[in-house]
């Protein structure tokens, strides 16, 4: 009986230090809008760089409806996200005059866990014009499967928020963290704010 | 040749001292503390692999379509995989578990613990297939051509699986019986095979792992720490002392009805620390029988270069052990077991065997001080299977003590007799000896006659 209760209080105390220590990761949190330009993802823990454990994954919609997901509205304004890029080392791909389709910047390759993503935007005045996958690797079908999924309502996102303050798709929370970095390193690029 | 005695000697030679042995008894009894500590290391392990699927896990997921399946897929996947690492453990026999459970303790907590591994890990393999399949929009079938496809490292993983369950299912006890033990052990063996082949898919594909460094290191450290504890103690340190003692059989004298004394000669077996009730596994190193070990416990404490074990003929290996020719070297694990005085708690003792089970009794008596006053049961269904009965006379007699000898059938001589016969029972350590049946059944006559857990102790040695 003793044995027992030590087993079962030890079980709860190991369980109850992770969970406590790390918190229970909601996914369908906000994005943070912060410059992903040094870390590598390998080494940033995802539940420190999301603010999900303040909002619980209950409260997200249906994935069918991605519409609905609207972009975090509470997010601070403090987050200007051009700051931490110096204006040296931005290596702008695409032509930068204002006049023509806008300029394209492709973003830094993001490994997330399952594959590795980068994207292309097109800013035209100040403007988010276009999003588009640039490469895509994935560990396996699934995740191919869930990044195909993913990509169209992200970019909607996108587009809509006009930067990269978006919720992470349920399910997709890395492919989305990945999505939201590259983009951002590309806008970085482009001095987009 | 010269076949030595193992005839006690103490009285006959007027000589109280054995030929000493250079031997520190470094082994001592169980000690709650680290018993508790124990318990609360693997409940703490357990507690954190129950929380990784929550934190950054399949938990964020158990909305989406699939999600719950998903969830508890990757709970069972690694519950089941924590509770294996456990059996591993176990199964290395390191000597701090062998003193805190016993021998036959370790195998029991393996063998409890095996049938809810395997289950739990089959449920893992066929809920994410579900799960897969939901999310995927397409059947279950289907989906696991494509996680076999697809999926890196799901071709070992399900080799893995088949492995676990066809060893899951002659280790049924019903199916276990009907195999010879030699052969149930080499399948058992592959259970290494696959806990290897499985690895690689749960640090790669598992949500709780990828990305997940501290996760993915933890996870790989302990498995990496319970092989190098199964290496060290089923693999290094035997055959290093193997190596170093070089025993060979010099002698096999029968002892009646269908047992034999087996009388081996070794180097330095000054330096084996080996407590009297303690047993090797042994490895007759002949072309045929090599592969396989049997454990036997010593029924003599060595008298350098000699040991002795006696052994009763109960299935093939044992009965060709009678045969095997003088000279032939042979490969020893251990020591192993906790049925030693080190056990004691009290002043005074009772020593139980049962058939052949008197070979530990036998060897436990020379580590028991003079005038310790032991008494002594011997029991058996009819007088020549009283084995080394006079041995265990004289060494008790030495120490002052009473022998008993009980022949007959069950109910001519109850188990409730012995409780008569010693009526201090509940004061002394109660050490029960023999087959399973035999241990369980005076173990629960000690219960009853007042005697306390914690001054109960069993070798119980299964046919």
């Amino acid at each position: 009986m003793k044995r027992a209760l030590t087993l079962l209080g030890a079980t709860a105390a190991g369980f109850t230090s992770i969970v406590a220590l790390h918190g229970t990761n909601g996914s369908s949190g906000p994005l943070l809008n912060a410059s992903p330009a040094t870390s590598s993802p390998a080494t940033s823990s995802p539940a420190t760089s999301s603010p999900a454990t303040s909002s619980p994954a209950t409260s997200s919609p249906a994935t069918s409806s991605p519409a609905t997901s609207s972009p975090a509205t509470s997010s601070p304004a403090t987050s200007s996200p051009a700051t931490s890029s110096p204006a040296t080392s931005s290596p702008v791909t695409s032509g930068s005059s204002p006049t023509s389709g806008g300029a394209t910047a492709v973003g830094q390759t993001e490994n997330y866990g399952y594959g590795t993503m980068s994207v292309k935007v097109t800013v035209a005045q100040n403007h988010i014009v276009n999003v588009k996958v640039n490469s895509l690797t994935t560990l396996e079908s699934y995740s191919q499967q869930l990044a195909q999924y993913a990509v169209p309502i992200l970019k909607a996102e996108v587009l809509k928020a006009q930067g990269t303050r978006i919720s992470a798709l349920t399910g997709a929370t890395y492919t989305s963290e990945a999505y939201a970095y590259s983009i951002q390193s590309a806008l970085d690029k482009l001095h987009f704010k | 040749m010269v076949s030595p005695t193992f005839y006690p000697r103490e009285l006959t030679s007027g000589s109280t001292t054995r030929a000493p042995r250079d031997v520190t008894p470094s082994r001592r009894g169980p000690s709650a503390p680290s018993f508790y500590a124990t318990l609360l290391v693997a409940g703490l392990g357990m507690g954190l692999t129950l929380g990784l699927p929550l934190v950054d896990g399949t938990w964020s997921e158990v909305h989406l379509q699939g999600g719950v399946m998903m969830f508890l897929g990757s709970t069972t996947g690694l519950v089941g995989t924590y509770l294996a690492l456990l059996m591993v453990v176990l199964a290395s026999r390191a000597p701090a578990l062998e003193r805190m459970l016993g021998q036959d303790g370790v195998i029991h907590w393996h063998r409890q613990l095996a049938p809810w591994t395997i289950l739990l890990i089959a449920a893992h393999a066929v809920l994410l297939t579900f799960a897969y399949a939901e999310s995927a929009h397409q059947g279950a079938w289907a989906e696991f051509g494509t996680l076999l496809r697809t999926f890196p490292n799901m071709v070992t993983a399900t080799v893995a699986l088949g492995i676990m369950l066809l060893i899951g299912l002659v280790s049924i006890r019903q199916i276990r019986t009907r195999i010879p033990r030699e052969r149930w052990w080499l399948l058992h063996l592959l259970m290494y095979a696959a806990l290897i082949l499985a690895f690689a898919h749960e640090v790669v594909l598992g949500p709780s792992f990828v990305r997940h460094p501290v996760a993915q290191v933890s996870w790989t450290v302990a498995w990496l720490l319970a092989a190098a504890l199964m290496l060290t103690y089923r693999v290094g340190v035997p055959l290093y002392r193997s190596l170093h003692h070089r025993l060979r059989i010099v002698a096999v004298t029968p002892e009646g009805s269908g047992v034999v004394s087996i009388v081996l000669e070794g180097r330095d077996l000054e330096h084996l620390a080996i407590s009297g009730g303690q047993f090797f596994e042994w490895r007759i190193l002949t072309p045929t029988m090599w592969w396989q070990a049997h454990p036997f416990t010593v029924s003599a404490l060595p008298q350098p270069p000699y040991m002795r074990i006696t052994v009763q003929a109960t299935g093939s290996f044992t009965r060709a052990l009678a045969h095997v020719p003088v000279g032939t070297s042979v490969a020893i694990e251990g020591p192993y077991g906790a049925f030693t005085v080190h056990a004691q708690r009290r002043r005074h003792s009772l020593l139980i065997a049962g058939g052949v089970g008197v070979t530990a009794v036998r060897s436990l008596l020379e580590d028991l001080p003079p005038k310790s006053r032991p008494v002594v049961v011997l029991r058996a269904t009819r007088d020549d299977e009283l084995f080394l009965a006079d041995e265990v006379e004289e060494l008790v007699r030495f120490r002052k003590g009473v022998t008993h000898r009980l022949v007959g059938s069950r109910r001519q001589v109850p188990m409730e007799m012995i409780a008569q016969l010693v009526p201090d029972i509940a004061k002394r350590d109660v050490y029960v000896s023999g087959s399973v049946e035999f241990v369980h059944a005076a173990m629960s006559m000690a219960r009853r006659a007042g005697v306390a857990p914690d001054a109960l102790h069993h070798e119980a040695y299964a046919i």
